[in-house]
């Protein structure tokens, strides 16, 4: 492979995320009647980027809502400009724009919308993320009366805990229109958030305390006995049972114990 | 997991591409259609909605897997990652054909998420020739390459589009699959003769055609794949069929994407002019 491939396709490519070396297009690019060298390359520049805007739109709908549809095309050139895609994989476009949004002046006073991008980033993680078998009922119910102990727990793939500091759960579903648009108090108080899969269902829902700390307590799996000493020094024995039940029913929480 | 039902060494007659705005009208009046096409690069996500329904439709028609992020033409090491999961995804699926573009899509990491034609050097060629092998050795099967529709020459090119194209599928051994809409595409955009582009390419290695819409641009024309096949590229297609024969062709559809039966009717013309020619040559 000469060196000639390689330099022309570092110009191609610096010419999708910026213009400022269009005019040296003239210099590979060879030119039409038609269409100039730079049109022939901005054709591209402008597929490129309608193309990863496109992926945050898909990803990010409750902050489209939120923003309105042209403040949201802003936010999004903005992004693709800053940050060019690193993935084969579409579905990995986007991971940077709650840290993005957080750091936009423009949208200062808007501190709750990183949460709200946040959820969606999760919501859309749980959509692809890996299968895992629900836990059998009877299975269950055996387990927590004889091996509990011993059974190995883990935070289901694809599951995952948004703190926050703001009324997260009421303005998410108001942005992703899941209730009536009503008017939302954002001195109402913090909620934090679940999200995860039930089947091929991505679930959200409000996490208490004793949902955060299974969450952390399992985030990486363990044997529950080496977890309840942790979860026994914030709650009491039935709180810890019932929210473990709760958990797994719901299946956000699982196990790989064949035998449990 | 149980087998597929379908297991075949290739296919016939018009298919569709499967998009999941179809999944529930595919699954619920499983339709007369002889084969779909899934795009690779929807189902290489380890779970969700999107990979049961594809299997779900497995258990009905034949699937063959087009995918976009190879990058054939590319500089940058194959990516090991795509390549494991896109095995993954064909021990599942178990397609007739996999396919991809004779193009690049990434350069030094930074990804474009597109399909960027190459330069038609010597040079180039041996590069994605070798490419190809690669593939074609870690995958443990042929692959079939398809034309891009392109906007943008280069001057370094030292031969046309459907000389490299053949080349590329001479030297590295590897299926052909013919964009028409693509072929007609680019010609217009480039002034390039649609029929000689025909005619340059190796019948014998072509599994597959490929029929889509475009947008008139004004000053040039855009591959959308959102649009009805123009009356142009029907025409264009009728050529395709004269040299090749009835080969297996799909009708692609992938922005403003109607409904199914809107599909199906481009289907079915695509199907009444393969009889067309079979009935001819009969």
């Amino acid at each position: 492979m000469s060196r000639q491939l390689e330099q022309t396709y570092a110009a191609f490519m610096r010419g999708m995320y910026d213009s400022v070396d269009d005019a040296q297009a003239e210099k590979w690019v060879l030119s039409t009647h038609k269409r100039s060298a730079t049109d022939q390359l901005s054709t591209y520049r402008g597929s490129v980027h309608a193309g990863l805007q496109k992926a945050l739109a898909d990803i990010y709908p409750a902050i489209i809502n939120g923003l309105g549809e042209g403040n949201f095309r802003r936010l999004a050139m903005d992004y693709v400009n800053a940050h060019p895609s690193t993935s084969s994989n579409l579905d990995d476009y986007g991971a940077y724009l709650p840290a993005f949004i957080n750091q936009h002046p423009a949208l200062s006073e808007l501190a709750y919308l990183k949460y709200v991008a946040r959820l969606d980033w999760a919501w859309h993680r749980a959509f692809h993320a890996e299968d895992s078998a629900p836990l059998n009922a009877a299975l269950l119910a055996e387990g927590l009366q004889q091996n509990m102990e011993n059974m190995p727990l883990a935070v289901a793939p694809g599951c995952e805990l948004i703190t926050s500091d703001v009324p997260l759960y009421d303005i998410w579903r108001m942005n992703r229109n899941l209730i009536v648009e009503q008017q939302i108090d954002l001195q109402a108080g913090a909620q934090s958030c679940l999200v995860w899969r039930l089947g091929f269902e991505v679930c959200v829902g409000l996490a208490d305390p004793m949902d955060q700390a299974i969450y952390s307590a399992f985030k990486k799996e363990a044997r529950c006995g080496t977890k309840t000493p942790e979860l026994l020094s914030k709650f009491d024995q039935e709180q810890v049972a019932a929210g473990l039940v709760k958990a797994l029913s719901h299946q956000w929480l699982i196990s790989h114990d064949k035998h449990a | 997991m149980a087998a597929p039902r379908h297991i075949l060494s290739s296919v016939s007659g018009a298919g569709i591409g499967l998009r999941s705005a179809h999944y529930e009208a595919i699954l619920d009046e499983i339709p007369d259609i002889p084969w779909l096409e899934a795009l690779t690069d929807n189902y290489l996500n380890p779970g969700g909605r999107p990979l049961a329904m594809l299997m779900a439709v497995r258990e009905h028609y034949p699937l063959t897997l087009h995918g976009v992020g190879m990058s054939l033409g590319g500089i940058d090491p194959l990516d090991a990652s795509y390549f494991k999961a896109l095995r993954g995804l064909i021990d599942r699926v178990a397609p007739v054909y996999v396919s991809d573009h004779l193009c690049w899509t990434h350069h030094a990491g930074v990804h474009s998420n597109d399909l960027l034609p190459m330069p038609y050097t010597e040079d180039a060629l041996r590069h994605v020739t070798e490419r190809i092998r690669q593939v074609q050795e870690t995958l443990g099967r042929e692959i079939l390459i398809e034309n891009v529709s392109s906007y943008l020459s280069y001057q370094a090119s030292e031969m046309s589009e459907a000389e490299f194209l053949a080349e590329v599928v001479q030297q590295a051994g590897c299926g052909l699959l013919c964009d028409v809409n693509n072929i007609y595409v680019s010609a217009h955009n480039h002034g390039d003769d649609p029929l000689a582009y025909l005619d340059c390419l190796p019948k014998e290695a072509i599994r597959e055609l490929h029929l889509a819409g475009f947008a008139d641009q004004g000053d040039f024309l855009l591959d959308t794949h959102g649009a009805a096949v123009h009356e142009e590229v029907w025409q264009l297609y009728q050529e395709a069929l004269a040299r090749f024969g009835p080969v297996p062709t799909l009708i692609e559809w992938d922005t403003d994407i109607p409904e199914l039966s809107v599909l199906l009717a481009e289907r079915e013309k695509a199907a009444s002019l393969m009889r067309e020619v079979d009935e001819q040559a009969a």
